[in-house]
């Protein structure tokens, strides 16, 4: 019997690791909507291929950090936490992912009052994204402070930014439905369907990471 | 040659085995967690390692090995046959050198202390029944191995927490940890220091009144406080930089201070584990003075072969145990370290001095849960603790067996 045996390998290095491809996939919207709106089919279907093969590594180091996680084990953060974290983390690359493939489907006519919002819409949706990055990063000073003083304030400014950046890309995503639901005798059926499904997935992936950053919140607040 | 010559050496020879071994495997337990933290490096962890096992062993190992050599089974039991206790003894030795290297060998979980203290019940019981065993000294021995632990991690829970809120927590940690640094190295070489002086020295003829120890471990300990203090002042504040590059320079701060508490470490473990070594030793070759006399002190030369016996063990094979021991724990920060050092180290030399045999790395693992417990190891595996279970209870009896076994055999051969 040994000392060692008390120790079980730590699951937050993996979580940065995690975090790296899921901003692979993230980074790579900017490019796949300037390839959507310009009708770009060969780089649309490269872009996605990108984003699903960073997507499945994602999906890869997620297994891992689950099977390594037993009821057992015990952790200065709670269990169920660290679990929604890892899924938020994973949705945001299903979200980026089905947001690829959506684009595929078909090549759409870009309402002209739409153009200039969207990009705008884009790139809060980065913004949360990143800043949540940024989180995940701050996890290993926040374990080394042993939760505690001066480094929990910079994280918990840092969530503040990313709910009310969050909240900002909300507005954007009720903004640009009301344009493209006003759009329709430009827009064919399908194409309206598929702006609707493009915009709230758009939504969806700062959504997530939003999600994922609330539960450091709890972290802590313990 | 006489029975009693080849006693002597069998039990000596043995007694020196059971000190290799805990040379060899055991001391890794008590220096991993500072070469884990990367506190000390592997060959400070060595140095270290044999210079304050040594002296543990020598100036406090007297108590458990008296313990163990007349605590546990009454020797005046044996007044009309003080070969009997003799051999009970060896039996006890080659019981537990027995186990602890199949139990090893099984992946079990095992600890050299139970395997002493079940030797020891197993040849009183089949040489002079249950009424031999001396059953209040036994309770209390056992209830030390459940308390060890959770004195370990109690205190190393408080020390940790203290470091949390006044150093890590603070809004410039780097100066907060500067500033207590030589008052935690104060504290933690006055404990030492005071254990090493007081009744420590009676092994060398040299005995300190209480008052006396304790003057002359203020002084070192004051020595040491000045030290650190000037080590840690040469380690640069930022108070501009971001915390993420302020908390190694804390980790620093405390790397320094885990070498006292490495020392510490050593030093208590030395304390209590060279009797499993040489209480069995001690009993076999004064079983006679034993079992007619009750004050017997414990001779200088005896302590020497488990002394010796564990640098030797730590030189040969130990090292190597360390190094992985070491590059194991990869989650051990300095100040976590230092923690748990400093709560399983008190809670040994405490048990040492009241003469309880208990296990150091049960201590240490429940003080690794302390510091868990105060939010400061990424990864605790819960499931040792059914371990630390499964060890008292299987031990114990399989050691008592073994023991009981061997000293038939030998009953026998010998035909007492």
């Amino acid at each position: 019997m040994s000392v060692f045996d008390i120790f079980r390998k730590s699951p937050f290095a993996a979580l940065n690791e995690m975090m790296k491809e899921v901003v692979e996939c993230t980074d790579r919207v900017p490019t796949l909507y300037e390839a959507f709106l310009n009708s770009d089919k060969e780089n649309i279907e490269r872009i996605a291929k990108e984003i699903s093969d960073h997507e499945y590594k994602t999906d890869m180091i997620k297994n891992e950090i689950r099977q390594s996680l037993p009821s057992s084990i015990f952790m200065p953060v709670a269990r169920g936490d660290l679990l929604q974290i890892i899924s938020s983390m994973d949705a945001i690359a299903d979200k980026t992912e089905d947001l690829g493939v959506l684009m595929t489907f078909k090549t759409v006519k870009i309402p002209e009052n739409v153009k200039a919002e969207i990009s705008e819409f884009v790139k809060r949706v980065l913004i949360v994204v990143n800043l949540s990055k940024e989180v995940i990063e701050e996890l290993e000073t926040l374990k080394a402070a042993s939760f505690a003083g001066p480094e929990t304030k910079t994280v918990s400014d840092l969530l503040d930014k990313i709910n009310e950046t969050e909240h900002e890309t909300d507005k954007f995503q009720y903004n640009l439905t009301k344009k493209v639901f006003n759009n329709e005798q430009e827009l064919d059926c399908s194409s309206l369907v598929l702006w609707l499904k493009i915009i709230e997935t758009t939504g969806g992936i700062a959504n997530a990471a939003e999600k994922m950053a609330n539960r450091i919140r709890l972290i802590i607040s313990q | 040659m006489d029975v009693t010559v080849i006693l002597i050496i069998l039990a000596a020879t043995f007694g020196f085995y059971m000190a290799w071994n805990i040379g060899a495997n055991d001391v890794a337990n008590a220096m991993g967690t500072s070469v884990g933290a990367r506190s000390i490096t592997f060959k400070q962890a060595i140095i270290i390692a044999a210079v304050f096992e040594f002296s543990g062993a020598i100036l406090v190992g007297n108590h458990v090995s008296l313990t163990i050599a007349k605590g546990i089974v009454n020797p005046y039991e044996y007044s009309s046959n003080a070969m009997v206790f003799a051999y009970g003894m060896l039996s006890t030795l080659f019981a537990a050198a027995l186990w602890v290297n199949l139990a090893t060998k099984l992946g079990m979980p095992v600890s050299t202390t139970h395997s002493i203290v079940g030797g020891v019940i197993g040849f009183g019981i089949v040489s002079h029944g249950f009424s031999s065993i001396e059953w209040t000294k036994l309770i209390t021995i056992v209830a030390s191995w459940v308390v060890s632990p959770i004195s370990g991690g109690i205190i190393s829970f408080i020390i940790f927490v203290f470091i949390s809120k006044f150093i890590l927590a603070n809004e410039k940690p780097v100066v907060a940890a500067k500033k207590y640094a030589p008052f935690l190295a104060f504290m933690v070489s006055i404990v030492l220091v005071f254990s090493m002086l007081y009744k420590g020295l009676k092994n060398l003829h040299l005995n300190l009144s209480f008052s006396y120890a304790l003057l002359i471990a203020i002084g070192v300990g004051i020595a040491f406080a000045i030290v650190i203090f000037i080590i840690v002042s040469k380690i640069p504040v930022d108070t501009t930089l971001p915390y993420k590059r302020r908390y190694p320079q804390v980790e620093r701060v405390f790397a320094i201070l885990q070498v006292i508490t490495a020392s510490y470490m050593a030093f208590s473990h030395g304390a209590n584990d060279v009797a499993n070594a040489v209480g069995p030793l001690m009993g076999a070759v004064y079983a006679n003075a034993l079992v007619n006399s009750q004050q017997v002190a414990m001779p200088l030369w005896v302590l020497s072969v488990g002394a010796v016996g564990i640098v030797v063990g730590l030189s040969m094979y130990g090292y190597k145990v360390i190094l992985v021991v070491g590059r194991k724990i990869t989650d051990m920060t300095p100040s976590r370290g230092f923690a748990a050092e400093f709560g399983a180290a008190t809670t040994v030399l405490v048990c040492s001095k009241m003469g309880l045999p208990i296990s150091t790395t049960h201590t240490l693992i429940g003080a690794v849960i302390g510091v868990g417990l105060a939010r400061g190891i990424d990864a605790l595996n819960t499931k040792v603790l059914k371990d630390v279970v499964l060890s008292w209870l299987l031990t114990i009896p399989i050691a008592a067996i073994l023991a009981g076994g061997i000293f038939i055999a030998l009953k026998g051969l010998f035909s007492l």
